[in-house]
């Protein structure tokens, strides 16, 4: 895809070897963003985030701004948020609610279904010059839903979105439908930037449960983390399809810490919504991080936000969103099930501040590393060495674990780190890399 | 020379290293039969500890004696007396071993000790599950 | 509540205005306990998020939603983890310089203090550019022993995407 690159050698999956240029090359970047970013699924929105018709939020897809809009009929599209005249960014609001979309420049004005409603002194157009029907916004190529996550895609040749998630629909039930009503969102994105490149986030996110007692050492040192530091080390590493990974980990033999530690009086709706496999990894588990390839990352876990509050649980989806080759802006949401208390609501909207997000006292100390790990990949002299990705490859995978694709046992190991990475290689250098 | 000599109480003693090997106060990895141990001499003293640190077991060795003379985890900072093993300084809590050292015409050999039987699960077997040790009282 | 003004350069003004220059020198020469026992202990200590709207649809601020959402315990956490080695987001530590300005005073009608200011806050770490903070500060102050005690700060922030990659200081 690039010729100043050759992709397929800056990952060896099988020894567990990556080359720094992945983190920090700008070559690299131009080929992922041709050949992964314009061609992949990417999460663009929550239904909950416009719930009435005409309400709208402005979002990124492969670095385009897109406006994500509630249509008066009731069907909620994605279109390039750019007017067909000039060009003018139409929507200039984070969110809103419009009974058209007028742009500021000509004034040519959409519905909010996308098509051209009016133009400016549109008596001065003859029909030759001037086919409304042939300028309506530009529609984000394929867009669809799942479980009310509104993702799109700008290529027509990728697969639909249900076959794109594939089993890791399997994962994603446990964790945002596992109510009949499914979880909503509290409050917008928390948005920042970080001067990192947007895999190390995903690095952290894709199975590395390890780096907790030594990035997180503050938080043990103030005894927020189990004293001996191999007690978050079971559970299992996942790889649902290719690039969709996870891992699971179990918390105390408590009840408390069974069901993710979500609040007793959610747990028999939780029993009764989910399969009987999904049921035993839920029950089983406190922990669970993990990524649906290739930026949508999130975290269902249970933390201490503060010296004297229990565990509590929350759950979060962030996007890492590439700025640049050494530059990404996070999304991050917090979601709540539309079930949750009063009580509960601000129980995890307080765990997931304290300790996630850019004042989290453990995010804090994970973007430090980011940075400072995209830094020091940068060098020519640096970039000669590999990076290391070689923990718990001799493991083989558990036949009999209760969920679909692979899981191995026990979750720190670099596993499938090398699984998204190898999907990453696939999206860069072949035609079908779904096939 | 063998390899081999019996301790006071009649058990066997492995050969690991020749004083020669070892530089003052500097911690070596051996492996006497099943165990690895971290070795340390002081003037005419050698001393044999359990190599891994009991706090998220790792090794203790190569490395060398703090100017106090105690051994201090790379990873977070732990402390430990070479001489009885004991804990002088967190985050961990338990000992090391202490093995027995013999020095016959300037060849070390330790006890091996007893084959230790793992308090803990080992994560990668399937299903495996922490003790509730494991998590102290957290929470 | 009755809010009665207090006006610029009163003995009232000029008390809190000094509170919140000594304060500010707390922060910036990184003594957190001794700035953490400026503060009351039922603190509210909050940052909205903002996104950016069209005027008709009012400011923008999200008021349960932030960047922090902190009480007394939590404050107490974090000046805690600032203490320990392995805060890496502190460790080698920001250098800071909390600006703070344009005080408007009320005193409400149980004696406690409503100050509003503007805050602008220089970070550098390491050898990195310099990170800009910038925004209104609502504090209430309450009078105690000779002093004031912190009792809520609201923290309005100007930017919508922070642009700077963590939030590990106090504003
Ligand atoms: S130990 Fe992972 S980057 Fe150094
Ligand atoms: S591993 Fe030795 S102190 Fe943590
Ligand atoms: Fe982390």
């Amino acid at each position: 895809m690039a010729d100043t690159v050759d992709i397929a050698a800056l990952v060896d999956e099988e020894a567990g070897h990556v080359s720094r240029r992945i983190y920090a090359d700008p070559a690299v970047y131009e080929a992922e963003q041709e050949g992964l970013f314009r061609r992949a699924w990417g999460f663009l929105a929550h239904e909950s985030e416009v719930p009435e018709p005409g309400d709208y939020v402005e979002r990124q897809l492969a670095g385009e701004n897109v406006l994500v809009i509630h249509g008066k009929d009731g069907v909620i599209r994605a279109f390039l948020n750019s007017c067909r005249h000039r060009g003018m960014r139409l929507c200039r609001a984070d969110k809103g609610n419009a009974s058209f979309l007028r742009c500021p420049y000509h004034g040519w004005s959409y519905s909010p279904e996308g098509e051209l409603v009016s133009v400016f002194a549109e008596e001065l157009y003859d029909a030759e010059h001037l086919d409304k029907s042939e300028l309506g916004l530009i529609k984000v190529t394929q867009v669809d839903s799942y479980k009310g996550f509104i993702f799109g895609c700008w290529s027509e040749e990728t697969p639909a979105l249900d076959e794109y998630l594939g089993d890791m629909r399997f994962y994603l039930d446990i964790l945002v439908g596992r109510t009949p009503g499914g979880v909503e969102v509290m409050g917008p994105p928390q948005c920042w930037e970080v001067h990192t490149n947007w895999k190390f986030a995903t690095d952290n996110f894709t199975g590395d449960n390890f780096h907790l007692y030594t990035a997180h050492g503050s938080i043990a040192e103030l005894g927020l983390l189990p004293p001996d530091p191999m007690a978050l080390s079971f559970g299992n590493l996942i790889q649902a399809q290719r690039g969709h990974v996870l891992h699971i980990v179990p918390g105390p033999p408590i009840p408390e810490a069974e069901y993710f530690g979500l609040p007793m009086e959610l747990r028999p709706v939780i029993e009764e919504t989910l399969s009987e496999p999904q049921r035993e990894i839920a029950k089983g588990h406190a922990f669970s991080v993990g990524t649906v390839f290739p930026n949508l990352s999130f975290m269902q876990v249970m933390v201490q936000g503060d010296l004297r509050s229990p565990p509590t649980p929350f759950l979060s989806f962030r996007i890492w969103q590439p700025t640049g080759p050494t530059t990404t802006k996070v999304w991050s949401w917090l979601f709540v099930e539309k079930e949750a208390s009063e009580e509960y609501r601000k129980a995890t909207y307080e765990a997931y501040v304290r300790t996630f997000g850019p004042s989290g006292i453990f995010e804090q100390d994970d973007m430090e590393n980011w940075e400072e790990c995209t830094r020091m990949n940068k060098g020519a002299i640096a970039q000669r060495y590999n990076l290391h990705h070689g923990m718990a490859l001799q493991v083989p995978p558990d036949p009999d674990f209760p969920g679909p694709g692979k899981a191995w046992p026990g979750s720190y190991g670099e596993r499938t780190q090398l699984c998204f990475y190898g999907e990453w290689k696939r999206w860069l250098t072949q035609e079908e890399p779904w096939a | 020379m063998s390899d081999t000599v019996q301790s006071s109480s009649g058990r066997v003693m492995v050969r690991v290293a020749a004083m020669d090997d070892l530089a003052e106060g500097r911690l070596k990895l051996v492996r006497a039969a099943h165990a690895k141990l971290a070795i340390v001499r002081t003037g005419e003293t050698v001393r044999a500890v359990s190599a891994m640190c009991t706090h998220a077991r790792i090794f203790l060795a190569p490395g060398n004696l703090t100017s106090d003379g105690l051994i201090e985890c790379p990873m977070h900072g732990a402390m430990f007396s070479p001489e009885d093993g004991s804990v002088r300084c967190a985050p961990a809590t338990k000992p090391l071993t202490v093995h027995e050292v013999k020095l016959l015409d300037g060849e070390i050999f330790v006890d091996p000790g007893e084959e230790p039987v793992e308090e803990n699960a080992d994560t990668t077997k399937p299903g495996a599950r922490p003790s509730a040790a494991q998590w102290g009282n957290w929470g | 509540m009755s809010m009665q003004p207090v006006p610029v350069g009163s003995a009232d003004y000029n008390a809190v205005l000094e509170w919140l220059y000594r304060e500010a020198a707390l922060l910036d020469s990184g003594e957190f306990e001794a700035w953490f026992a400026l503060l009351a202990p039922d603190i509210a200590y909050e940052m909205p998020t903002r996104q950016s709207v069209y005027q008709k649809d009012g400011d923008g601020y999200q008021e349960d939603f932030g960047f922090y959402a902190e009480n007394h315990s939590s404050l107490e956490t974090r000046v805690k983890r600032l203490g320990t080695e392995q805060a890496w987001a502190e460790q080698p530590g920001s250098r800071t310089r909390h600006f703070v300005s344009n005080l408007l005073l009320q005193k409400d009608g149980e004696g406690a203090f409503h100050a509003t200011t503007s805050f602008m806050v220089t970070r550098i770490r390491s050898d990195l550019p310099y990170d800009l903070f910038t925004g209104e500060r609502r504090d209430v102050l309450r009078p105690d022993g000779g002093g004031y005690l912190l009792a809520r700060r609201t923290i309005l922030f100007d930017q919508t995407v922070l642009k700077s990659y963590n939030l590990s200081i106090f504003l």
